[in-house]
């Protein structure tokens, strides 16, 4: 920040640009004045642009003003061939006096930033960007800390916010700025060439260019994942007055998994670095940089008084947060609230004689980051005791709610088979859109859910693990009927737990048979070459191969056996034979010829006539679904001479479930002709393949697929009420304080928080808190109390100075249903 | 804590019989005093008054052995929760004097000596008594009056550290105070 005497810099200025740079009088001439506003900056700078930035109506804290310009199409428009010099762009605040303003210049689009600082409403400012080519000199890249070395992370504490720079290449970035008051995040923006992890809103971090997912990311406070110092003060000797005031400073964090520690001394004259002013020459003194695995980390402490009622290994010490986040503890700390108001507007002048193109200036209007994001950060008033973090890692898997973006859920049981346990077994579900008492397989959600259901999901017990699903059939508005892959079902009287979440707006259906299924075709590509197709042996009447085919236009699989009794087979060419089982086709019939006609499904076949299968079969006019063996004659059981006829090709549906000695026949399941048939047959006993036969017949199968099945099988049988999503607290604030006399402490834990608004019945919400031993990572936490709100206090009796405590709170129903955890605090 | 107590009287005792070779002084004394501890000082205020007893011989021309027991207490409030806290102290203390002038009545000297500190303090988070040593430097005037009876006007440093948990405080302070005594 350089700062010149107005007159002496004008005279100055006006003489050697008079002398070598005459087309810059004309800036001198028009902004004469002694004002500051008008002072040119730095008599080695010979190009300046004025911007003006209007607050309008709103105070300004902040804001990011983003300019773009195509500097070299300026140079060309002035007639000057010389070539811009990047280094050269400085912001300038010229509203009151010359100071420079932080920004950062990005040469490969011409953007600049910088940032506004406190602006009242109805107010202006007068910035001047200052620029230059190299024919006047090259210039020097901006070099706002001079020790700070290339590569590191500074945190400097202003009045008022902290700042994070970045310097990388040779270039200092300040990405963030977080305020001291409230932690409110007042800017952020990526390194060059750095993209935001996961989209601007999450601000969770920053990823380097040209690195693998998973690899190094940099949060936008400067340590990757959290990062503490300890104030330490050496043991005092015997007497008092002999101590030193010295003080030993331990810097801790953890980075991608990666624990690093350092210590340093740092003498009693330490002083905190003044804000606002130059660091050159400041810096060395109070500038502590500290290498860790992830490359150095270089902080600013700005306190460093020990306190003396929180003691480790006889030293007194101080432990506080800078802030403490990792990817999952960031998202429960995080508060939320928004602001809606209009960018500030930016007036560019280029001044009366030079004339620039529209399309070499362009101005971008940025309002603020949507700031719904909120995190916590140290209160520099506010230190003593007061510790506010998030806990990293995982810390319980004892809360869970599949996501925030669905707000209901029912929970189901399941009871066993007495056959035996069961895995990832597809069930049977119908999901009704309108009200409803929910009753085995019928579950309705009172017009919670997405009138296509594409917003239902299913989880297993522990409310988080989606299971696989199919919806077999779906009526806008009324119901769709699912297929639910449960991982595991334990044997009759047992029973499985499992979850249906609704009422996401927002979501899609994930509906994917060959997930659900053993098997799974719905033709929408042709996949004829999972399959072995053939013919049987003793075709009758026309000795001519009629296979089945793919049909692409109407993505089914198409056949026409003409007059061939036994027109063909298809079975899945996977080799894998199965004993028990339900196979189910839909398939239309679009002509017949006079005698034997069979379609239907084959099961436990071995090749040639050993099968058994249901048919739609007959001859003339007369047809019905039979169960079979071998043979299409040979009937187990059948409707005979009935009139089944499934004609014009409209969908019907045959289901074959074999288990063990047991074959069941479903014909047109829940439609009308339904036909239902049960026999018991044990000629063949071991396991075959399972396929679709066609016969005499002309028409076309759609979805097939094959389930597990045990018989019986495991059933609906309860629905719970249904769960709102039960929001955790927020604004989680931990204390401790200590009570003592003089040889006697105790410690006073106290929580703070507030309710999330998110929570549509704030009278029905109650708290839980929990507790465990910070260190002890496999114990469970403690219940410590439910409560209804306000505050909680805990009273730790005599002080242990091993103890660090980690809470977790969770918001309650009047029900019992608990939240996911909310922030965890403690030490 | 009376073992102690009873041991250090015993000792001031046969101290004061096995080094009489001169005069015999017995008296008592009032003052105040201010322990120099600031979390003392935020729990229980400066101080509180001291009152004793003590005994002396003098050895040779100017120096005085001698020996004295006090006794203090005070009381204030816990930290957080202001609630009673009690603080008491049993200083016994054995050293000498130099007179600086020992023919007129202002007779001014100064003197050292080691202090052992029976302390306790009581309070609903827990009760602790322990002991201390510690060293004190002192100086002051004797103001004689008649043949056998003098003031004593004193001003007594005491340090005395001890450890509570994980700190330490001290205990010792100043001690300013006046002495009636009689000589034998």
């Amino acid at each position: 920040m350089k700062k010149k005497g107005s007159i002496a810099n004008i005279l100055r200025i006006l003489f050697f640009c008079l002398i070598l740079f005459p087309s810059i009088d004309f800036q001198f001439a028009t902004t004469g004045s002694s004002e500051s506003i008008h002072d040119w900056w730095d008599i080695n700078w010979h190009y300046r642009i004025q911007i003006n930035v209007e607050s309008w109506d709103f105070a300004r804290d902040d804001e990011p003003i983003e300019l773009k310009i195509d500097f070299s199409s300026l140079f060309l428009t002035w007639g000057i061939s010389s070539v811009f010099d990047i280094n050269s762009i400085r912001v300038i605040d010229q509203s009151e006096t010359l100071s420079e303003v932080l920004s950062q210049f990005n040469p490969s689009t011409g953007e600049i930033v910088w940032l506004t600082g406190e602006m009242g409403a109805g107010t202006r400012k007068t910035y001047y960007v200052y620029f230059d080519h190299l024919e006047n000199g090259p210039k020097e890249l901006p070099h706002y800390y001079d020790s700070f070395e290339d590569g590191g992370i500074l945190v400097l504490n202003s009045e008022d916010y902290v700042s994070v720079f970045y310097k990388i290449g040779g270039v200092e970035y300040e990405t963030s700025r977080i305020s001291t008051e409230n932690g409110e995040v007042c800017f952020l923006k990526p390194p060059l060439g750095y993209s935001f992890l996961e989209g601007e809103t999450t601000r969770l971090g920053f990823i380097p260019p040209d690195v693998e997912p998973g690899q190094r990311i940099i949060s936008i406070t400067g340590g990757p994942v959290r990062y503490m110092i300890n104030f330490q003060k050496p043991a005092a000797p015997s007497f008092e007055f002999f101590s030193s005031n010295d003080y030993g400073y331990e810097f801790y964090y953890v980075s991608n998994g990666y624990e690093v520690r350092t210590k340093f001394h740092m003498p009693s004259s330490w002083d905190p670095f003044p804000s606002g002013a130059n660091a050159l020459g400041i810096l060395p003194d109070n500038f502590y940089q500290i290498y860790g695995l992830s490359g150095m980390l270089s902080i600013f402490p700005f306190d460093h008084e020990f306190i003396d009622d929180a003691s480790v290994d006889g030293k007194n010490q101080r432990v506080f947060w800078i802030q403490g986040f990792d990817k999952e503890g960031w998202k429960a700390a995080r508060n939320f609230y928004s602001r809606i108001e209009f960018p500030p507007e930016i007036d560019v002048n280029f001044g009366q004689n030079l004339y620039v193109p529209d399309d070499h200036v362009q101005v971008e209007l940025h309002a603020p980051l949507s700031r719904e994001d909120f995190f916590t950060f140290f209160k520099k008033d506010d230190l003593m005791n007061r510790y506010r973090h998030t806990y990293p890692g995982k810390i319980d898997t004892k809360f869970t709610w599949l996501d925030n973006s669905w707000e209901y859920r029912k929970r189901l049981t399941i009871n066993g088979s007495p056959v035996g346990q069961q895995s990832d077994y597809p069930i049977k579900i119908v999901v009704h859109l309108k009200e409803g008492t929910d009753m085995g397989e019928n579950v309705y959600l009172n017009y919670k859910c997405r009138s296509d259901f594409g917003d239902i999901r299913f989880t297993n017990s522990n409310g988080e693990t989606l299971l696989s699903y199919w919806i077999e059939r779906s009526t806008q508005g009324e119901d769709a009927i699912f297929w639910v892959k449960v991982d595991s079902i334990p044997s009759s009287p047992d029973a499985a737990i499992i979850y249906a979440y609704y009422g996401n707006s927002n979501a899609t259906s994930m509906s994917n048979g060959k997930k659900t299924f053993v098997w799974f075709d719905d033709y929408e590509v042709d996949s004829s070459n999972e399959y072995d197709i053939g013919k049987q042996a003793d075709h009758w009447h026309d000795p001519e191969v009629h296979y089945p085919y793919y049909d692409p236009i109407n993505k089914r699989v198409a056949f026409d056996t003409e007059n061939d009794s036994s027109g063909g087979w298809m079975v899945r060419s996977d080799n894998l034979n199965i004993r028990n089982f339900a196979a189910k086709v839909v398939f239309g019939i679009t002509g017949f010829y006079p005698h034997n006609t069979s379609n239907g499904i084959l099961g436990r076949w071995k090749g040639g006539n050993s099968f058994y299968g249901f048919f739609i079969c007959g001859g003339h006019y007369e047809h019905s679904p039979a169960l079979v063996r071998d043979r299409r004659t040979i009937y187990i059981d059948t409707p005979l001479k009935s009139t089944y006829h499934p004609f014009e090709g409209i969908p019907h549906t045959m289901e074959l479930r074999i288990y063990e000695n047991k074959l069941t026949g479903i014909y047109n399941e829940g439609k009308v002709n339904e036909v239902v048939l049960v026999k018991e047959d044990s000629k063949h006993k071991e396991p075959g393949k399972v396929g679709i036969i066609i016969g005499q017949s002309s028409g076309w199968f759609d979805v097939f697929f094959i389930r597990k099945y045990s018989d019986p099988e495991p059933s609906c049988a309860t629905w719970e009420n249904e769960e709102i999503q039960i929001y955790p607290p927020i604004d989680v604030n931990f204390e401790r304080k200590i009570n003592r006399n003089l040889f006697r402490k105790e410690a006073f834990h106290t929580i703070c928080w507030s309710l999330n608004p998110n929570n549509k019945d704030f009278s029905s919400i109650s708290y839980r808190i929990y507790r465990k031993i910070a260190d002890l990572s496999e114990q469970e936490f403690q219940l410590l109390d439910t409560i209804q709100s306000g505050t909680f206090k805990y009273s730790d009796g005599y002080l242990d100075k091993s103890m660090k405590y980690v809470y977790v709170l969770t918001s309650v129903d009047s029900d019992g249903h608990e939240s996911i955890k909310s922030s965890a605090v403690g030490n | 804590m009376k073992k102690y107590l009873a041991f250090a009287i015993s000792l001031l005792v046969l101290f004061t019989l096995s080094a009489f070779s001169g005069s015999f002084t017995l008296g008592g004394t009032f003052g105040y005093y201010s322990v120099a501890d600031s979390i003392y000082k935020d729990l229980y205020g400066s101080g509180s008054v001291i009152y004793g007893g003590f005994v002396s011989i003098g050895v040779m021309h100017r120096i005085e052995l001698r020996g004295d027991i006090a006794y203090f207490k005070d009381s204030g409030r816990t930290s957080l929760t202001r609630e009673n806290t009690n603080f008491s102290l049993l200083p016994v203390a054995f050293g000498a004097r130099i007179k600086l002038i020992n023919e007129k009545s202002i007779r001014p000297y100064f003197g050292a000596g080691a202090s052992f500190y029976f302390y306790k303090e009581t309070a609903r988070i827990g009760d602790t008594s322990d002991t201390a040593v510690g060293f004190y430097l002192e100086g002051g005037s004797y103001i004689v009056v008649g043949n056998r009876f003098h003031f004593d006007l004193n001003l007594r440093y005491i340090n005395s550290n001890t450890k509570s948990l994980d700190e330490s405080i001290n205990l010792g302070g100043i001690n300013t105070g006046i002495g009636l005594g009689y000589t034998f």
